[in-house]
Formats: C-alpha cells, structure tokens, sequence
C-alpha cells in the first residue's frame, strides 16, 4: 500500500515564508508603519481606557450641534457594550467607535476604539480606516463594513444625547473575516 | 376639436415633467463624480414612491416623489423633486414644489422619511434607486 509522504519539516517552514512574504509585498511600507504605530497608541489608548463617550459628547457633537449638522448613525451591540458609527451629513469623514459598558460611570460609556471611516467608491467603507486596539484591527476593519450595509438613522442636532440611551437592537457579526 | 386640445394639453403636461434620468444625469452624476456616497430613505406610495436623498458631505439633499406608472420603461416620472436641507432647524418649510399632493401631505412625508432607516448607496450603485421598492407605505393622511 502506497503511502502518501508527508511533508518535510522545511517544505511547511517555505509554505509560512512564502505566506509571510506575499504579506509584506501586499502592504506598502507607510502603511505597515501607520499600522504599527496605531496599534501602539490603540494599546495604549486601550491601557488607560478611561476616555469616556462624554467627551466626544461635549466637544465633537458640540460641535456638529453648532453647525446644525444632523449625524447618520448606525450601532449594533455586543456583550458588554456597542459599534457605533456617525457620519455627520455635511462631512466626508466619519467616526467609528467601540464602546463598552463594563466601567461605565452615570450611564456613560467608555470608548475602546476610535477611527476614521471613509465611504468609498465601490467599498464600503475604505479598507485603511486604521483601528487602534489590542492587535484585532482586522475584525474592526470588517466590522465597520459590515455596519456600512445596516440601515443607518438620522440624528438632528437636539436629538444627538438619544445617540447612546439606549442599547441597540441589532446584534454585531463578530466573525473573523479571515 | 376639443379632444385634439385636451391630447395637446396632456402632451405638454406630460413633456413638463422631469424624468429620473435627468436627475440622474445631473445632480446625481454630479454626486458620483465627486465620489460621495448617498443616504437614501424611501416609502412606497401608490404608484410609486417618495425618497430622500443625502450625499454625504454634501449639500443640498433631494426630495422626489417617483412614478412608475406615468414613466417609460426605466425612466419613471418625478412629481415633486425639492432640494432640501435637512440640517435647518425649519428644514421643511422650504422644499414645497407643485405635485400631485398638497404641501402639507408632502411635508408630512419628509418628516416621517426623516425618522426612518437610511441605507448607504456607493455611488457605483446609484442606478439602482429606481430598481427600489420600499416595504413600508407612506402615510398620506392630512396632518391638517
């Protein structure tokens, strides 16, 4: 009988190089460097974790209110907090953020993650939204798309403190992209 | 005699009344060239439907109520079609144009596309606004 032969110790260290390499190729320098350094200030950002939801309240909300520029929004919920998505009407650039309800103080929650979304031409969001955060950009990217193709509500200005009252209804696909 | 008149009138009525695809050539196109993507929220009216349209970072957004019945294959007629700015605190006082509707009706509309759920169209797929059809019904009630 005929047995088929297994692979080579150092065949399965090429096939990891060649992976590892087709890998670098793909990503331009700038955006691995970009990568590295958001992944720090993420983990940083993510050590402290005492960056409140208020404060995006009373500065860029604020602001936006103002202008008397409504926000679309879109969230879906996790265990212990949300993904949450504003794009104001009037500006090309969104935020996203993940927020978690588990030290939450006086109903307000802290922020995760933060980033910039760009709604682009055939995707939708832009695949370079950079997430800081403890090493899953990856999913956060993916999440953020996922959320581009849920409906998205309307916030006018005097309604924006509704934005975070309550949790949402929709569950947030949490499937590693791969 | 009077038939002739009354078809004479009816052609130049209905020569009168935009058609989507000239939306679509237009303000549309022009959305798309800048690579903005739009917030659309739409309900069904007989007929037809009532949508609002919202580039993102953007202004002026676009109000259209939208026949089938009265367009060619493809191309439905537009009754109303009205700029709007939804982010004035009176952003309805200003988008009233003639239609088949009273004004109070088509505000009414606005305001309870306003409160409904937005969907992303990237500007690749603006050609399949008219492909929609909205589950839900515009109330047409008077709110007086």
């Amino acid at each position: 009988m005929m047995r088929e032969p297994r692979p080579r110790p150092s065949a399965r260290r090429t096939h990891k190089f060649l992976l590892i390499e087709s890998v670098i190729a793909m990503t331009d320098r700038r955006f691995l460097s970009a990568a590295i350094a958001t992944l720090a200030i993420g983990s940083a950002h993510f050590a402290k974790a005492e960056s409140l939801f208020s404060s995006v309240r009373s500065t860029y909300l604020a602001e936006l209110e103002q202008t008397i520029m409504p926000v679309f929004t879109v969230r879906c919920a996790m265990e212990e907090g949300m993904f949450l998505i504003i794009q104001p009407i009037g500006e090309r650039r969104g935020h996203f953020y993940e927020l978690s309800w588990k030290n939450r103080t006086r109903g307000d929650p802290e922020i995760f993650n933060t980033g910039d979304v760009f709604f682009g031409l055939r995707e939708p969001v832009s695949p370079w939204i950079m997430l800081g955060g403890p090493g899953a950009w990856r999913i956060r990217n993916a999440m953020a798309k996922r959320m581009a193709k849920l409906p998205f509500q309307l916030f006018l200005p005097e309604t924006f403190d509704r934005i975070i009252e309550a949790n949402p209804t929709t569950k947030c696909d949490t499937s590693d992209p791969g | 005699m009077i038939l002739i008149a009354i078809l004479i009138r009816l052609n130049a009525f209905a020569s009168d009344i935009p058609r989507f695809s000239e939306l679509r050539n237009t303000y549309l196109a022009e959305v798309q060239k800048q690579n903005r993507p739009i917030f659309i929220s739409g309900c069904a009216l007989r007929g037809g439907m009532s949508v609002l349209i919202q580039p993102a970072g953007a202004q002026p957004g676009k109000y259209l109520e939208i026949y089938w019945s009265r367009g060619e294959q493809g191309d439905p007629v537009m009754i109303n079609v009205a700029n709007i700015d939804i982010g004035k605190n009176e952003p309805l006082g200003e988008i009233m144009h003639g239609g088949l509707q009273t004004w109070r009706i088509t505000n009414s509309i606005v305001k309870q596309l306003i409160h409904s759920p937005f969907q992303v169209f990237l500007p690749s797929d603006f050609d399949r606004i008219v492909r929609l059809r909205p589950s839900r019904r515009c109330d047409t009630k008077d709110p007086g």
